[in-house]
């Protein structure tokens, strides 16, 4: 390759990484899971492991001691829910969970609203009862039959098999009262994200769910998790607990200017005349790419602590070279400096300590000229502290343009599509998407003979490649993507401990042929070694079998395929291996002796030697998530 | 005239010439009366649209008629369709098999010995029917190349070479935030050819965006260019190998193994001369066969179609016909090709498509299909994509059927005989050369354009050529070659009455004996003179009255009236005491649209209007009279050559306030006062082909 090539490479992968979006820097709460003495008093069907096997199939599982897991065990008799010691009225929540095959359980905001956990592998068609679910409630004199009402099923299924670890985040805001006791807003899911994925969105619930653990509605109650309908592990329950609390801006006032070309020219530059403001918004008379303005107001801080301040202006590309900024702004409270947004990118974050009271806000800002693809003038500053949500102060009304979606659909055909998709931070040109009718969906780097991703689920959407002029080229996945080793699937090695190529000399994607399902046989070539990769979908789509064959020139070859990488790779009793902290199975077939091994770059990889007959060999391994 | 020559009196020329004028057009009044309506592309070539299912999007990127006299169409969303018995008419419907889907934007299908091939952004791939169900099942790769991941690289072809080779031509990106062209990775900007068995040799370099491609009659390779950095205006090149086409950002690769191109980035000097003349000392640099003056022919070249259908379709057998994407035309050229070099015409031949035009193809029964998309861009036909096709009614327009360099001029050959008094005088031409700046910066204004004297004209015998002596006829230039009062034997005028001749070399041949017609012109000179004092004096007496009536009314008006501003001010009026009424912030979206599209002001307010051009286009912001926004747009598109230089503001009291034209990332304040009468107004950039969409509502409120 050409070094300019591999400069331009580079460039484009460090670009990606920075535009990372920041994380809340206001610490989760944390519950260690220590002991269940964190909780309140419950039965015996509850313990704190260190880890828990289930079996895919529902076999024995197993467990081992230790501390940082939550298990319920359904005993016989007696089964508890679990209470936490501490009550919530708003609240963002993660944890993690696992299903043991076909159970049944239920995360219970103030021990009320439940968002319903279920083994629901594969389900086609969720229902209120599965996972991700806004449970039904409850009203028998609605009449035999129709008792169930306002259960919410999740947008898309997104769950994973029985035995491994799916994530939950929700954030939740308590009903609110007046100062009688009269309900004056309900409950209301504000997202609901299982494995990353949004399943429910805005959702307000008029009251508990069918068998919360109280009937009425307050403002504080206990997270519960339901103890007697199955088997379930919990882990890394964290949360942030929000007091009602706000941060506001008022008495805003913008001074504007003509001639500030950086941000130091503030200081010295006459002001061109002033305004009273409501929102955070450059409304004074001004080009739309050369304004600047100084705003002005005061800050009302509800308790003492820190907070964190987060400035983005829409107008600042993420990309602008630093000699060539076309705009900055700087935040300050009481006179001292909190963000500083440099224009080299448009975002920033700062904090500082405030008491309870009012402050005083000063924000610069100016624009010196505008790019296209940066069009938005907005100004949004947002705020967080400890029990105190986080929020963008002053917004002004505005939605963009209105886009429908596009995406491709996958009927009773593999469908297949080449484009550009994202793998780790980086953009993949040559790319191929591949739906396959029972829901598995997977990403193939063609260039490189690398596995990136699957997914279950819809297939991709194609906005960002056939709306407009396709700025991006991007093809989204449509579901809960693991991205997979994304490195080359075959390698030739001196040895089984020869590190694992990040590629292949010689490499060439040759073309693909079409099963009767539309799925695609792909062809490669290594100098010595062709290569034909295929995909089957199995038990109707709850594994997807990736096969790789190959034909030699010459049978001295060692030719290796990297099955997995991960953090850990564990082979489990039921003969499976477990990748990245039980992510997803990898299922061998036959006696296949597999390698786990250390990798150069700190994880473990499951390498597979193939074995030659004759000329040819093969290899196959299912993913099962 | 000759009876003019008997009059003495001045005084009583001039009337009888006023007279005899007006004479005329009566009597050109009652020849049209007789002739019943005059004739349209229409009647000669007819354009019909394809039913296309609800559910297809074919936004067409690629096309070639099969065997069968089916269609195979690539779309921009990545499938391939067969569309059987294309040729329709009545109630009938074309018949629509999916042949292939999940390619990425294939912007290029040839068809060849039983296979498709397409061109996809980063790969040449075959697609083969193995099973014979009428659906691909084998997708082989050719040939892939680099992408940076820009939506910019867009990738064309392939043309099969007599070889058996394939060529390909790939755009370079776009960069925001540089707001030009760049190549990031190899080959972009460049052509390649490439084996059957997936070996790349490099071809050519230059290329900005090479969105047309194919032979001519003669089998030589061309390509099509989209004006922007370093090309001044849309063009048709031939290519060859070791060529380096203009865009100099695709030199960034001329070091790399294999490339036939030894120019490297500093060697283009950027100083605006005319192309041509930095060819002369650039050695490796060539200059376009044939320039498409932009906004007149066109604003985005694409498609390239030989008329191989041998009179089929018309009397242009051997010509080749160019699409517009922006402009939804077709334009016809004829190439020559003098001591080794091409050159050639252009003349307008068919508008009125309903999409953005990318491809053209011939179908088995030579009637022409052109295959369209907008999506991103827009175009003045306003559909978002389309199949049309053209078909020759078998009627003979009157038309310049070709024009030839002459040593000494031009000769201009007929599809009919004309009435040989009428294009025997040098007054019923003008020819004008001119030519655009060679520049990094995006396009060019018309340049160095002047006047091209006629000495005289010889037509032939059989009256289908007219053979014209031209003065100050420039190598490397653009002539525009206007017959506007030639006429057919019947009397017809022409169906099109220009053609733009690119000239980098005199044709060959006899030159023709001036003296004759420099002796008859002195003559008549002389009598031209007497005739132009007379007119002259005549307009001067009237003006001089016109300005004492005028300055009489002023004196008599009890309080001075404020200066009507300019339609362009660009600096605050004084009188305004540096302050305006209202700040309007005007910007542009993708897509040919104004951000936002709708304003309101008061009337009679003092306005400040700042006119951002974020787009990666020209663009202008024009007030306009309510409802005159198409009829000014078509007045601006009329100033023909002159258009870019008058940044496409007509002269007419329907424009009310006009920035002048703007560059990509340019920005213009004007001042105005707002209109006194309420009403919605429109404001439109009137550059050719974005008129007919680029449009908002100035609402005037009380």
């Amino acid at each position: 390759m050409n070094k300019k090539l591999i400069l331009i490479c580079c460039c484009l992968f460090i670009k990606a990484i920075t535009s990372v979006a920041q994380d809340s820097p206001i610490p989760f709460e944390v519950l260690p899971l220590q002991s269940l003495s964190e909780f309140q008093t419950t039965g015996n069907n509850w313990q704190i492991v260190g880890d828990i096997y289930y079996d895919l199939d529902g076999g024995k599982s197993k467990t081992t001691s230790g501390v940082g897991v939550l298990l319920n065990t359904l005993q016989k008799g007696d089964n508890e829910a679990l209470k936490t010691s501490f009550e919530h009225g708003d609240i963002e929540l993660s944890l993690d969970f696992m299903m043991p095959k076909g159970s049944n359980s239920g995360v219970y905001l103030q021990g009320r609203y439940e968002v319903q956990l279920f083994d629901s592998w594969a389900e086609k068609d969720p229902k209120y009862s599965d996972a991700g679910a806004i449970y039904q409630r409850w009203d028998a004199g609605r009449g035999a039959g129709r008792e169930g009402f306002e259960g919410h099923p999740p947008l898309v299924n997104v769950s994973r098999a029985p035995g491994l670890w799916q994530s939950l985040r929700i954030v939740f805001q308590a009903p609110r009262f007046d100062s009688n006791g009269k309900k004056v807003a309900n409950a209301k899911f504000v997202s609901v994200y299982q494995n990353d994925v949004l399943v429910q969105k805005n959702i307000e619930v008029t009251g508990p769910t069918q068998a919360a653990f109280f009937e009425d509605e307050q403002a504080l109650g206990p997270l519960v998790i339901q103890g007697d309908h199955g088997g379930v592990a919990i882990r890394n329950i964290k949360y942030k607990t929000y007091g009602s609390g706000k941060v506001t801006l008022k008495d805003m006032k913008l001074t504007y200017y003509d001639s500030i070309r950086s941000i130091n020219d503030f200081a010295k530059a006459k002001p061109k005349g002033e305004m009273p403001i409501d929102v955070l918004a450059h409304l004074a008379p001004a080009t739309r790419n050369e304004f600047s303005g100084t705003v002005e107001g005061s800050l009302e801080i509800p308790s003492d602590g820190e907070y964190f301040f987060h400035l983005n202006l829409a107008w600042v590309p993420d990309d602008t070279p630093p000699g060539n900024i076309n705009g900055a702004g700087k935040l300050f409270i009481d006179d001292k400096e909190v963000v500083y947004v440099d224009g080299v990118t448009g975002k920033a974050n700062g904090s500082t300590e405030l008491t309870a009271g009012t402050h005083k806000i000063k924000l610069n800002y100016f624009k010196k000229y505008g790019h296209w693809y940066a069009p938005s003038n907005d100004i949004t500053l947002t705020v967080e502290g400890n029990g105190v949500a986080k929020t963008a102060l002053n917004v002004p009304l505005r939605a963009d343009d209105p886009v429908g979606q596009i995406a491709v659909k996958v009927n009773d055909r593999a469908e297949m599509q080449r484009g550009f998709i994202m793998y780790d931070g980086e953009k993949r040109t040559h790319t191929v998407a591949v739906g396959e009718p029972g829901g598995a969906n997977y990403a193939i780097d063609l260039s490189k003979g690398e596995l990136l991703s699957v997914w279950r689920g819809d297939f991709v959407e194609t906005t960002p490649m056939w709306y407009g002029r396709g700025e991006t080229q991007l093809m989204l996945p449509m579901g809960n993507v693991i991205e997979l080793a994304g490195k080359p699937s075959l390698a030739v090695l001196d040895s089984k401990d020869e590190a694992w190529p990040s590629g292949i000399d010689g490499f060439s994607y040759e073309g693909y042929k079409l099963k009767t399902n539309g799925a695609p046989i792909i062809s490669y070539r290594i100098p010595g070694v062709s290569i034909q990769e295929t995909f089957d979908t199995k038990e109707s789509g709850k594994k997807l079998a990736h096969t790789l064959k190959v034909v030699v020139e010459n049978e001295d070859l060692e030719i290796y395929s990297l099955i997995a990488q991960g953090t850990t790779i564990e082979k489990l009793p039921n003969g499976l291996y477990a990748i990245d902290d039980k992510s997803y199975y990898i299922e061998l077939t036959g006696k296949q002796s597999p390698i786990i091994r250390d990798s150069a770059d700190g994880l473990q990889e499951l390498i597979l030697p193939i074995k030659l007959i004759g000329k040819s060999g093969v290899v196959t391994y299912s993913i099962v998530w | 005239m000759k009876n003019l020559m008997n009059f003495k009196n001045t005084k009583g020329f001039a009337f009888a010439l006023a007279c005899l004028v007006i004479g005329q057009v009566e009597l050109k009044a009652q020849d049209k009366a007789l002739m019943m309506v005059p004739e349209t592309e229409d009647d000669f070539y007819k354009m019909i649209s394809l039913p296309v299912p609800e559910d297809v999007i074919l936004e067409v990127g690629g096309m070639a008629t099969l065997p069968d006299g089916s269609l195979a169409i690539c779309t921009r969303r990545g499938e391939v369709w067969i569309v059987s018995s294309p040729s329709i008419s009545g109630s009938e419907k074309p018949v629509y098999k999916k042949f292939a889907s999940g390619l990425h934007e294939p912007l290029g299908l040839a068809y060849k010995d039983g296979d498709i091939y397409v061109t996809q952004r980063s790969e040449l791939t075959r697609l083969s029917d193995t099973d014979g169900d009428g659906q691909a099942d084998v997708y082989d790769k050719i040939y892939s190349w680099p992408l940076s991941g820009n939506y910019h690289e867009y990738s064309y072809g392939p043309t099969f070479l007599p070889n058996g080779n394939m060529l390909v031509t790939l755009n370079v990106g776009w960069s925001n935030s540089l707001g030009h062209g760049v190549s990031l990775v190899p080959w972009r900007g460049w052509a390649l050819e490439i084996t059957p068995d997936g070996e790349m040799i490099p071809f050519a370099a230059g290329m900005r965006s090479p969105a047309g491609y194919g032979m001519n009659a003669e089998g030589d390779f061309f390509y099509t260019e989209n004006q922007g950095d370093w090309v001044g205006s849309g063009r048709i090149s031939h290519v060859e190998k070791g060529d380096f086409l203009g865009n100099a950002e695709s030199l960034e690769w001329s070091d790399l193994s294999g490339s036939p191109v030894t120019l490297k980035k500093e060697d283009i000097p950027n100083t605006g001369e005319p192309m041509y003349d930095v060819a002369q000392r650039v050695s490796g640099l060539k200059a376009p066969a044939i320039w498409l003056p932009h906004g007149i022919l066109g604003i985005s070249t694409s498609g390239f179609l030989n008329d191989n259908t041998e009179g089929k379709f018309g009397p242009f057998a051997n010509q080749v016909f160019v699409g517009d994407q922006g402009q939804s035309n077709i334009a016809r050229v004829d190439f020559e090709k003098i001591n080794g070099v091409y050159q050639g015409v252009v003349f307008p031949f068919r508008e009125g498509f309903s999409s953005g035009i990318l491809r053209m193809v011939w179908g088995n029964d030579a009637s022409m299909f052109v295959g369209m998309t907008s999506r991103g861009w827009s175009s003045t036909g306003k559909e978002l994509f389309s199949l049309q096709r053209l078909v020759w009614t078998g009627r003979m327009p009157f038309e310049m059927k070709t024009i030839k360099s002459k040593p000494d001029g031009f000769e201009i050959e007929f599809t009919e005989p004309v009435d040989k008094e009428l294009a025997k005088d040098p007054a019923n031409y003008q020819v004008t050369g001119f030519t655009y700046k060679y520049q990094a910066q995006y396009g060019s204004p018309v340049i160095n354009n002047e006047p091209c004297d006629i000495i005289g004209v010889v037509v032939s015998e059989d009256g289908m050529k007219a053979r014209l002596l031209v003065d100050n006829l420039r190598l490397g230039y653009i002539h525009e070659i206007k017959a506007e009062g030639v006429k057919s034997t019947e009397g017809k005028p022409l169906l099109h009455n220009v053609g733009y001749y690119t000239l980098n070399n005199f044709g060959a041949g006899e030159k023709i004996d001036q003296s004759p017609f420099l002796a008859a012109r002195h003559e008549h000179e002389m009598l031209m003179k007497a005739v132009a004092d007379s007119a002259a004096k005549a307009q001067a007496d009237a003006e001089a009255k016109a300005k004492a009536a005028e300055a009489k009314k002023q004196a008599a008006a009890t309080t001075p009236t404020a200066p009507k501003l300019a339609k362009n001010t660009t600096t605050m009026p004084a009188a305004w005491d540096g302050k305006a009424d209202v700040t309007i912030n005007m910007g542009t979206k993708p897509g040919l649209k104004f951000d936002p599209a709708q304003v309101q002001v008061k009337a009679g307010s003092k306005v400040k209007l700042v006119f951002q051009n974020v787009d990666d286009m020209l663009h202008n912001f024009v007030i306009v009279m309510p409802g005159t926004a198409i009829e000014v747009g078509e007045a601006a598109m009329k100033l023909g050559l002159e258009g870019q230089q008058k940044d496409y503001i007509p002269n007419t009291s329907k424009v009310l306030v006009n920035t002048k034209l703007l560059q990509p990332s340019e920005s213009a304040t004007i001042y105005f006062i707002a209109p006194t009468e309420p009403g919605e107004y429109t404001y439109v950039c009137t550059v050719p082909g974005h008129f007919y969409t680029m449009q908002g509502t100035l609402k005037v409120v009380k």
